[in-house]
């Protein structure tokens, strides 16, 4: 398969008043298009860091990150954001939407500043939210907020996919569904994903599965038979 | 900038439509007065200029002994004009004057404000404050010391544009003073006019003039344009309008440009996670600068577009009122854009550069620490570290560490009551001094009723009343000529009487600068001054004596004796008498008989608006501080939400609340006040200076405890206010805040 990301000798050091915090060790990684990637691991074990490094809104101390065969660790800020807005979509735990703009105002503020963005309007009803265009956040679920937030990330169709906890806020149900959603996103548009969470359940439906620990990778494990998410084991 | 942002951005200033209004109306206001004064100031000198240009305003007038017998000579051989004026003042009822001055072909001439020019013998025009005061209107029939005249209309004379009745005056009362135009023919028949003689020099040889005059002349009396009073009291004024125009807005604009920064700086903070999301969708740092920037330009943008509109409406109204109490006529009105530019921009110019910093400073935060809602503080302020606490009550101790955590938002909201007490204070000051002035000062200084100057000098001994000498003189000074007025009075005279700086009555035995002279001079008792005579131009070395506590007029006293050595007049002779009732001198000895009572009658005139204006600069004042107040504890409670969430959690009832969250402010507000009390006079007292610095008064600043009583009363009452405005967001605040915090 091709590879969209390649990840090698990658470290990391957060400095704390006199005390340092090294978040990610001599990290090693390749990732093929299309996968479905799970990360795992416990809080302070380097995960958000990482997908911040592969997202271009973090730095890293040293070590390469490819993406499409370029290294966004040599780009400048503008070239960060030029790879964010053309590859790259964000899914956040508290989804980080903007209270003051309805569903459509919010995923309209990505598909802006994008050249060829998806309609919208289908998005909104592939993402199961017809009817609720004109809502604003505080008038959603949460569940219903988290499709918002993943319609947002996708309608700039990015290759890649980051996930950070997306159903941490949310119950076994919901949770089910927006990692199927997820899954359907990851199908229908081809687009590599890549979900950080604690819950190791979630890993069913990877196609690959890594493990963080204290910033080094524990394991890098392909998963043979992926579950569909509504029959994950919560 | 994107649409969608465009929307957050009106979305958000909707949500906290209390608080940008706030601003946004600080902003008109600066905006409106700004420039309805500064154009309106602007309009009212470049008619001036045009007028006294277009009307041949004088350089200076003078009486001299024996009429001139060549005066077209003269005009010929010093290059300059020269023009007899005739003047009689006629009463037209009891305490009242109208000076009817002959029309002029080449100084001086009038323009008609109002009617038609003069045609006949029977014509006359009047001055527009007198003819309202007096209810005359064209085609009204007057008689004046028995001759008939209809009135033509009114008008405007560049030399009586403030009608004094004498150039040394201070107030003019058209009650009891006016002026009026007739033909020449009219006063060349009159019994007892008083003659003069206007001059305009084409080039500079006045002191030539003068000697030539003195040759076989006498010159008696020397006014020149800049010691004029009815010349120069405009321009005083008019600076006094345009520098107000300057320094109140910008003030103001000062203050709101620390609102919105605060406002902004609250909103980013608010909004962290929101701006690291808008990074991660891959929006750059100059699209999100310029979405924050934007709240600043809106509402500087709108805010002086609305307020120079307001404001080119003010200035009309207020220049009509400035023309119409100057007898002033209003040739054109220019929008002035330099001014309209200044208005439109100056608030774009105040906001941008600094909210540009304050947003930049945000976004160098990593994106990664704004959406976690940036960094967690960790660093106890110094003060907190130093004011130990430990052994205080609860209360205490609360309310003492949120004070010493917010330091900066409570040093502004002193410095916000400050300026609004400014403000409030500034009328208080204006109307106290100006009464000082002129009803303690004058009342103190000068105890007569009448003066009457003569128009030559007198040798033999008065049958009453004190005699006196004064003549023009100047002194120069590193900025240039400084003009006095210097009087020889006798020892014992009672008719002025001055006290020195410690209230010790002085003798005329002396020489005696007065307060006013000695501040401008900066002149200190024993130090001595080269003066020069304006009439005779002769100097001579006066060592001052004493300071005398008085305001009025740039004075020097000297003994009468020594001011007719000086000026080589006979002994005993004396130009002026003083006295505490009417005395019968012929008309036709007298340069001029002027009343005291006038003044004060004026001067209460004059007040009385003044009091209004007190009443408008005071509600100014309250609606400033109320939003300044408004905004910086809507803001506390906004920050201190979670805290304000958790005590009602814990079971704190809204009272004890806001006495540990809000309470403590009234502190603040109280040393604002305080601060504000001789920070007002120190500002006033140089504002007074520098727009009487070309008028020969001094205003002593001063302040009644009743009026400070007064504007401690509205700013408590608009701090209350802002309270009850704020209970409702305290109310607002819910117990959810805490809880789903917590969960987070």
């Amino acid at each position: 398969m091709e590879k969209l990301l390649e990840i090698e000798g990658v470290n990391k050091t957060y400095q704390s008043g006199l005390s340092k915090f090294q978040a990610l060790t001599d990290i090693k990684v390749d990732i093929d298009r299309g996968e479905i990637v799970v990360i795992l691991g416990p809080s302070g074990s380097g995960k958000s860091t990482l997908i911040n490094a592969i997202g271009g809104i973090d730095r890293v101390d040293s070590g390469t990150i490819h993406v499409d065969e370029k290294d966004i660790v040599s780009l400048n800020d503008n070239q960060l954001v030029h790879y964010r807005r053309e590859k790259v979509g964000f899914v956040f735990q508290m989804y980080n939407l903007i209270p003051n703009l309805t569903v459509y105002e919010n995923i309209e503020l990505a598909a802006n500043i994008s050249k060829s963005p998806l309609s919208i309007d289908e998005l909104i009803d592939a993402v199961g939210l017809i009817g609720m265009a004109d809502r604003f956040p505080r008038e959603l679920s949460g569940g219903q907020q988290q499709r918002v937030s993943i319609a947002r990330a996708v309608v700039r169709k990015p290759e890649l996919l980051l996930c950070d906890e997306p159903t941490g806020a949310l119950d076994s149900k919901i949770s089910k569904e927006i990692l199927k959603l997820i899954q359907q996103i990851n199908e229908k548009y081809n687009t590599t994903v890549l979900i950080i969470t604690h819950n190791q359940a979630i890993s069913a439906m990877a196609d690959r599965v890594i493990t963080l620990k204290d910033g080094k990778i524990e394991s890098n494990n392909l998963n043979e038979r992926p579950v569909e998410p509504e029959r994950i084991e919560w | 900038m994107v649409v969608t942002l465009w929307k957050k951005l009106f979305r958000t200033i909707k949500e906290k439509k209390a608080q940008y209004l706030a601003a946004w109306i600080l902003i008109v206001i600066s905006s409106t007065l700004f420039y309805a004064f500064t154009a309106a100031g602007a309009n009212l000198v470049d008619n001036l200029d045009s007028f006294y240009q277009t009307n041949n305003v004088e350089d200076a007038n003078f009486i001299v002994q024996k009429s001139l017998t060549k005066p077209d000579q003269m005009e010929e051989q010093l290059n300059l004009q020269l023009e007899e004026r005739l003047s009689v003042d006629v009463s037209m009822k009891e305490d009242t004057v109208l000076r009817l001055l002959n029309e002029t072909q080449t100084i001086n001439t009038y323009s008609v404000i109002d009617g038609t020019k003069l045609q006949s013998d029977q014509d006359i025009l009047v001055d527009q404050g007198y003819a309202k005061v007096h209810d005359l209107s064209i085609g009204d029939h007057l008689e004046l010391a028995g001759e008939n005249f209809i009135i033509k209309g009114t008008m405007a004379i560049p030399d009586y544009i403030y009608p004094l009745k004498s150039t040394s005056g201070f107030l003019k009362n058209p009650d009891a003073f006016g002026v009026a135009i007739v033909k020449e023919d009219v006063l060349d028949n009159w019994a007892n006019t008083h003659s003069y003689f206007s001059v305009q020099f084409n080039q500079d040889n006045k002191e030539q003039f003068k000697k030539i005059l003195n040759e076989n002349n006498h010159v008696l009396q020397w006014v020149d344009k800049q010691d004029n009073n009815r010349i120069t009291f405009i321009k005083g004024d008019i600076a006094a309008v345009k520098k107000m125009g300057e320094s109140l807005p910008i003030a103001i604009l000062l203050i709101t440009l620390v609102i919105i920064l605060i406002l902004l700086w609250r909103l980013m903070k608010k909004e962290y996670v929101q701006i690291g999301t808008l990074y991660a969708l891959g929006y750059n740092k100059r699209e999100i600068i310029h979405h924050y920037l934007t709240y600043a330009s809106m509402l500087a943008i709108s805010g002086s577009i609305v307020g120079t509109l307001l404001g080119w409406l003010l200035m009309h109204p207020l220049i009509s009122v400035f023309a119409a109490y100057y007898n002033l006529p209003v040739l054109t009105t220019d929008p002035h854009l330099g001014y309209l530019l200044i208005s439109l921009l100056l608030p774009l110019v105040f906001f941008v550069p600094l909210t540009y910093i304050l947003v930049r400073r945000v976004l160098n935060i990593p994106p990664v620490i704004l959406m976690k809602g940036g960094k967690v503080k960790t660093k106890v302020n110094v003060f907190e570290r130093i004011v130990k606490l430990r052994n205080l009550k609860f209360t205490k101790k609360f309310i003492f560490r949120d004070i010493l955590r917010n330091l900066p938002r409570i040093g502004f909201l002193s410095l916000g009551v400050m300026f609004a007490t400014l403000l409030l204070l500034m009328g208080f000051i204006t109307k106290d001094s100006m009464t000082y002035l002129i009803s303690d000062n004058f009342k103190e200084v000068y105890h007569y009723e009448y003066e009457y100057v003569f128009n030559q000098l007198q040798t033999e001994p008065p049958q009453s009343g004190q005699v006196a000498s004064s003549v023009p003189a100047a002194i120069e000074t590193k900025d240039g000529d400084q003009s006095l007025v210097v009087t020889g009075l006798k020892p014992g005279n009672s008719a002025i009487q001055l006290t020195d700086m410690d209230g010790n009555r002085l003798k005329f035995d002396s020489v005696i600068i007065n307060k006013s002279l000695a501040d401008k001079l900066d002149i200190k008792q024993g130090e001595t001054i080269e003066v020069t005579s304006q009439l005779s131009n002769k100097t001579f070395s006066l060592t001052i004596d004493y300071i005398a506590d008085s305001y009025l007029g740039d004075m020097i006293y000297i003994p009468l004796k020594q001011f007719n050595q000086l000026n080589e007049y006979p002994k005993d002779s004396y130009m002026s008498l003083y006295s505490d009732k009417e005395l019968s001198i012929p008309k036709g000895e007298l340069a001029s008989k002027s009343l005291t009572n006038n003044m004060v009658t004026g001067f209460e005139q004059i007040i009385q608006p003044l009091n209004y204006g007190i009443i408008a600069i005071a509600l100014v004042a309250a609606v400033i501080a109320v939003i300044i107040m408004y905004i910086l504890i809507s803001l506390l409670i906004e920050e201190n939400s979670y805290k304000i969430s958790l005590m009602k959690v814990l079971g704190y009832n809204e009272r004890t609340i806001q006495k540990l969250m809000i309470g403590y402010n009234i502190w603040f507000v109280i040393l604002g006040f305080l601060i504000a009390i001789p920070v007002t006079l120190v500002s006033i007292s140089a504002f007074l200076n520098s727009i009487t610095a070309e008028m020969n008064i001094t205003i002593p600043v001063k302040i009644d405890w009743i009026n400070i009583a007064i504007s401690f009363v509205v700013i408590l009452a608009a701090y209350y206010v802002t309270i009850l405005l704020n209970k409702r967001s305290l109310k607002k605040v819910s117990m959810h805040e805490a809880i789903n915090r917590s969960t987070e």
